[in-house]
């Protein structure tokens, strides 16, 4: 029986930046619909890099990205009707929230990527989310008025409304109050959504995801629980600077 | 006053260059009395926040044009007055536009200006915050009263993370916004 | 420089606005063909960097300080259309969302300023550059703010001359040339030093980092 066509394929993937840095180097991964991937890494590894190639918006200088079997390159990335498709199959939350905020409110913010829908279900799923993650006495306000958590929050709400297939979420837990960390994780517990997430927190891997995959610092994949058979040691989280000891 | 926020926004536009066409103060009085009645409640403080950004400007000239009309021994009420009041009125126009008319609304048919806008007024929040961190950070490490050199290495400072946070937030704000798919509109 | 509402006659901020919309639409268009589908988030960032450069504080003399410009900076680094682009939102911006006025001068300042002052800055650095660098910038932002200045001054001081009642009395900005050209010029001399050194200062820094290839440090 043949292996199912993996839904996110990197092969032999590279990137450089164009002043010569490495972002990443040699790194192969296939992500199968469903799993749940906590991708670990110090500061400056590539974490970032890998979830923006896995987003569609870095195409990589080596090597070959492929979503549900079709490669991903700079043809397909003009290709306004594929586009279309893959950005309301794969959403990613970035590391800083302002960056995505560009809404002139919070209820045109969360709606933005629903204005395919009927006006009913969009306004149904608008109020939907913004009571889940607390927003509901801010939907008049312009987003770049919101606190730091709060942006965060509208962050998620904007990507979990569109639902997705694939959630990559870079560093979420960042800004987030103790209350909404504990929603995320029981969501993506609850959920069969495919997702990966970068994260700084150890504390949260186990509930962020049943596969763990270290970036080292040469940039590329030095750990995959997948192939391992097993979480990773605490010698390899130290050399990895995940861990002290 | 017109209830649509556009319209607002013309008339403002165009009562702005209307204003500079009307040459007899008294005409301008009548203008800043109309404007006034018309502005509803909170006359005061429209006229106070009018007033305020004009203020040292509209003295200095005065007291120029006063000694002007001393030392040539010409009349000035009449320039005195309509510089003053046209100024005045400009300044109670802009004050109006933005005490009552809604940009975001105004802008409504331009949905890509408002993307711009919203951008911009929210970056602009992040630069202050950054600039204003490095104010209180070298506050904060300053004993003895910086020289001339280390304020300029201060301020260079602040220049250089801003033109830095300015390099990397075009590329942040570029590929979030080609990643909910707001750039292939 | 910031000019209120009610000090530059029709006269002159019509014409210039009718010089200006062509430019404008060239910057944009340009900018627009350099980026594609970047423009909107781009020009953004950038406008929001130039709104806080412009505020950023000049040491001067005395303890006192005064606020650049930045446009010198913006013209060296992203080039003369970006800055003017750039300048003539922050304008705007000033203008229509801070409620400092200045519509009607806009189109002035814009020229003055946001054109006249990038271009000055960034033909004048690449004329002298190959003398010395630091030279380069330093010349090229000190004359570029003085230059805009006297545009000023000459737009100012012309406003008796240009828009006057029967008898002669002025219905806009008030003074000539003797009083505009002395009071604009002697201020923006240490103002123009001031941010030419700022810049020097940041370009210095851009430079070593390339992380913008006009400002890298392989060139000479």
């Amino acid at each position: 029986m043949t292996e199912p066509v993996p839904l996110l394929e990197l092969e032999q993937v590279a990137v450089a930046y164009p002043n010569g840095r490495t972002a990443l180097e040699g790194v192969d991964l296939a992500i199968h619909p469903g799993e749940r991937v906590v991708l670990l890494g110090t500061n400056g590894c590539g974490k970032s890099t890998l979830l923006r190639i896995l987003d569609g918006l870095i195409p990589p200088t080596r090597g070959a990205f492929r979503f549900a079997g079709r490669r991903v390159d700079q043809h397909t990335l003009q290709d306004r009707g594929w586009q279309r498709d893959f950005r309301q199959r794969v959403v990613l939350m970035f590391q800083h929230p302002e960056s995505m905020l560009f809404n002139p409110t919070v209820r045109d913010e969360i709606g933005f990527g629903l204005r395919h829908l009927p006006e009913s279900e969009r306004a149904a799923r608008i109020l939907h989310w913004a009571d889940v993650l607390r927003l509901q006495d801010f939907l008049d306000a312009p987003p770049f008025e919101l606190s730091g958590g709060e942006k965060q929050r509208l962050c998620l709400a904007c990507l979990l409304a569109v639902e997705p297939e694939v959630l990559l979420l870079d560093e979420p837990t960042a800004n987030l109050d103790p209350r909404t960390v504990g929603w995320l994780l029981e969501w993506l517990r609850e959920r069969s959504i495919t997702s990966v997430v970068a994260t700084h927190q150890m504390a949260l891997v186990p509930q962020l995801g049943e596969r763990i995959v270290i970036l080292s610092n040469d940039h590329g994949i030095v750990f995959d629980s997948r192939s391992a058979g097993g979480p990773p040691d605490h010698d390899l989280l130290v050399a990895n600077g995940l861990a002290y000891g | 006053m017109p209830s649509s926020h556009p319209l607002r926004f013309a008339f403002y536009l165009a009562a702005v260059i209307t204003v500079t066409l009307i040459h007899d103060p008294r005409m301008l009085l009548l203008v800043l009395a109309g404007l006034l009645l018309l502005s509803g409640t909170g006359r005061p403080a429209l006229l106070l926040r009018a007033g305020r950004p004009v203020l040292w400007i509209l003295l200095l000239l005065s007291s120029g044009i006063l000694v002007m009309g001393w030392l040539t021994g010409q009349p000035v009420l009449h320039a005195l007055l309509l510089i003053n009041l046209r100024v005045l009125v400009l300044a109670l126009l802009t004050a109006w536009m933005l005490r009552d008319v809604d940009l975001d609304l105004a802008l409504a048919r331009l949905p890509r200006v408002r993307r711009w806008l919203v951008i911009v007024r929210g970056q602009i929040q992040l630069f202050r915050r950054l600039a204003q961190d490095y104010r209180c950070a070298q506050k904060s490490r300053t004993v003895v009263a910086p020289t001339m050199h280390q304020r300029y290495l201060g301020s260079a400072a602040i220049g250089l993370a801003a033109l830095d946070k300015g390099v990397h937030n075009a590329e942040m704000v570029t590929q979030a916004m080609r990643s909910r798919g707001a750039l292939h509109d | 420089m910031h000019i209120p509402d009610g000090l530059i006659s029709p006269q002159t901020y019509l014409p210039a606005l009718v010089v200006a919309v062509p430019l404008w639409w060239w910057a944009a268009r340009g900018f627009a063909r350099q980026v594609g589908d970047e423009a909107l988030p781009r020009l953004a960032v950038f406008t929001a960097l130039a709104f806080v450069l412009s505020s950023l504080m000049l040491p001067l003399p005395g303890g006192t300080s005064g606020h650049a410009v930045g446009v010198g900076l913006l013209a060296l680094v992203f080039g003369p259309w970006v800055a003017f682009l750039t300048y003539t939102l922050v304008l705007m911006l000033q203008a229509l969302v801070m409620g400092a006025g200045g519509i009607t001068a806009l189109p002035v300042n814009a020229l003055a300023v946001g054109f006249i002052g990038a271009w000055t800055a960034y033909l004048l650095f690449h004329f002298l550059r190959p003398v010395h660098a630091h030279f380069a910038v330093l010349a090229a932002v000190f004359v570029s703010i003085l230059f805009s200045a006297l545009l000023v001054a000459l737009v100012l001081g012309l406003q008796p001359l240009i828009a006057q009642g029967p008898d002669g009395s002025p219905r806009f900005f008030p003074f000539g040339w003797s009083v505009t050209l002395p009071a604009i010029l002697l201020p923006h001399l240490f103002i123009g030093a001031a941010e030419a050194a700022l810049t020097l200062l940041v370009w210095r820094h851009a430079r070593r980092r390339c992380w913008i290839p006009s400002a890298c440090g392989r060139e000479a």
